[in-house]
């Protein structure tokens, strides 16, 4: 397809695509292979075709950037079970469509319970402060959500509102990543506006132990090309270091007021994200001092009677995780854009506009935007 | 999600802020933000709440990738909606009473800290309709 946008300065950018084509031939092995953690940078990437203007020995692979996609299924399986039993359900609006082991938020409202799609948790304060029902708001998101349920919870919840928490934080996925066999990543590109809230510099013991560099790059394609040829570079060069290419957002520090809410209403915690692995401190839950509006203590949850159906033939199928740990692309799934469509996804990453299938089924991947010219 | 929306502060309370994204205002939170916001500031938003005080000398660079996406991109672009939905993400409720006509000339005059050129040529662009949510 065709894209409508174009580049701000294509002068730049040709010079920035001259600049990655040296810079990767000089690495000295092929392929080089980078990843990025956010659904806005494949959207970006693949929107303006950037892949097509890659040199074909750099591989820049999605990893679990998308939060509705590594949201795992016993967390969607909680507040399913809340959903039918009773609880008028608020959530980000992605997630309503997203599969858990027995059906979504979505099939849940088609039995007639309450699901509400909200765009922020205040639109849910909003919400419990019209209704005398009980209201869980389901908390999903990176660190970037998180910090905006931490502030509303810091601010005072109404009574009748209490939070289903499935926040994520991004910093100790990248280490599962780089430790993974199958997934030879020599760089990661990191999402700007999680680094506007955590800082670059949360990224350096990332970097010491692992010994892979760290870009933090924008949006706009410039940006991500010149963040690009930047780590590329690192790469190159065996540099071990973080370096922010995205200074207008991003400071070594961070948004400290953020971090302290942050910190002051979550903890880390262990566990599974959708199709990685056992994340450690991965997944944020409430603090004791706030069991008073955690949903988990204020309702008992009875998720194992929606275990009792056996996921369908094509769920088991569905490729996801092995997408989002970046060892396969949307095309290596048979179901990809037969029977996995926007309007009937089998899997998170074609529900999500921040999932990989769903972005290129939108925009076209890699075997499109490369066309007649390279033949694969 | 991660996109975040840039805006305009055409008003501001210690608590919240009214929002001017070309043409479409809405109120934010201001609880995470990291540093006062005062009218004619531009800030960083996200599911609602203010992130970030964009450094003036940022502003036009930060609000040219939104104002091509809002401005050219089809009705379902991915990006786009979710530009939108951040957009959206503020409180509706909180507009103020009398929303004067959304043209291009609703933004409020340029804060000392901006130049007034990212105002005239960044902040007001001939697409408030392009931003879509109150059509």
């Amino acid at each position: 397809m065709t894209n409508a946008l174009e580049f701000r300065d294509p002068h730049r950018a040709a010079d920035l695509n001259a600049a990655l084509a040296r810079a990767t031939a000089q690495v000295g092995h092929a392929p080089v292979s980078l990843m990025h953690v956010c659904g806005s940078h494949e959207q970006a990437i693949a929107k303006f075709g950037l892949r097509a203007t890659f040199p074909r020995d750099l591989n820049v692979i999605m990893g679990p950037g998308c939060p509705v996609c590594i949201t795992d299924q016993p967390e969607i399986d909680e507040a399913v079970a809340l959903a039918l039993k009773g609880v008028r359900v608020a959530t980000y609006g992605d997630m309503v469509r997203v599969p858990g082991t027995a059906g979504s938020l979505a099939d849940a409202q088609a039995r007639g319970a309450h699901v509400d799609t909200v765009y922020s948790v205040a639109q849910a304060i909003d919400l419990a402060r019209r209704t005398a029902e009980e209201v869980v708001f389901f908390a999903t998101g990176f660190e970037t959500t998180a910090v905006a349920t931490a502030a509303v919870i810091l601010a005072g919840l109404p009574g009748n509102l209490s939070i289903l928490s499935a926040h994520k934080y991004i910093p100790p996925v990248m280490e599962i990543v780089a430790e993974m066999p199958d997934t030879r990543v020599e760089g990661f590109l990191a999402a700007g506006h999680a680094a506007t809230i955590t800082g670059w510099g949360i990224f350096e013991p990332f970097v010491r132990r692992y010994g892979l560099p760290v870009v933090v790059a924008g949006f706009e394609p410039l940006d991500i090309l010149a963040a690009l040829v930047r780590l590329v570079e690192l790469v190159r060069g065996r540099e071990r270091a973080v370096v922010n290419m995205f200074p207008r957002c991003v400071t070594r520090d961070g948004n400290l007021n953020a971090q302290r809410q942050l910190w002051r209403v979550f903890r880390p915690i262990g566990g599974r994200w959708r199709g990685i692995a056992h994340v450690p401190n991965g997944n944020l839950r409430l603090r004791d001092e706030w069991a008073e509006v955690d949903a988990r203590r204020r309702f008992t949850i009875d998720v194992a009677s929606l275990w009792t159906q056996a996921p369908s033939t094509l769920v088991r199928q569905c490729i996801c995780g092995n997408i989002m740990a970046g060892i396969a692309s949307p095309g290596d799934c048979p179901l990809f854009a037969t029977e996995c469509v926007p309007d009937a996804p089998v899997g998170a990453c074609m529900v999500s506009s921040e999932g990989t299938c769903r972005i290129w089924h939108q925009y076209g991947g890699v075997p499109n935007l490369r066309g007649a010219a390279c033949p694969l | 999600m991660c996109l975040g929306v840039p805006g305009l502060v055409i008003d501001a309370d210690e608590l919240t802020a009214l929002v001017d994204f070309w043409g479409v205002r809405r109120r934010v939170r201001l609880d995470l933000v990291d540093e006062p916001v005062a009218v004619g500031d531009y800030v960083l938003n996200h599911v609602g709440f203010a992130i970030r005080r964009i450094p003036p000398e940022d502003v036009h660079t930060t609000l040219d990738m939104y104002e091509q996406l809002l401005k050219d991109a089809n009705r379902d672009d991915l990006m786009t909606a979710d530009v939108r939905s951040e957009i959206e993400a503020g409180s509706a409720d909180a507009r103020l009473k009398d929303t004067p006509p959304r043209t291009v000339r609703a933004v409020e005059a340029p804060s000392p800290r901006a130049p007034a050129d990212t105002v005239e040529n960044g902040g007001a662009r001939g697409f408030s309709r392009a931003a879509g949510a109150d059509d």
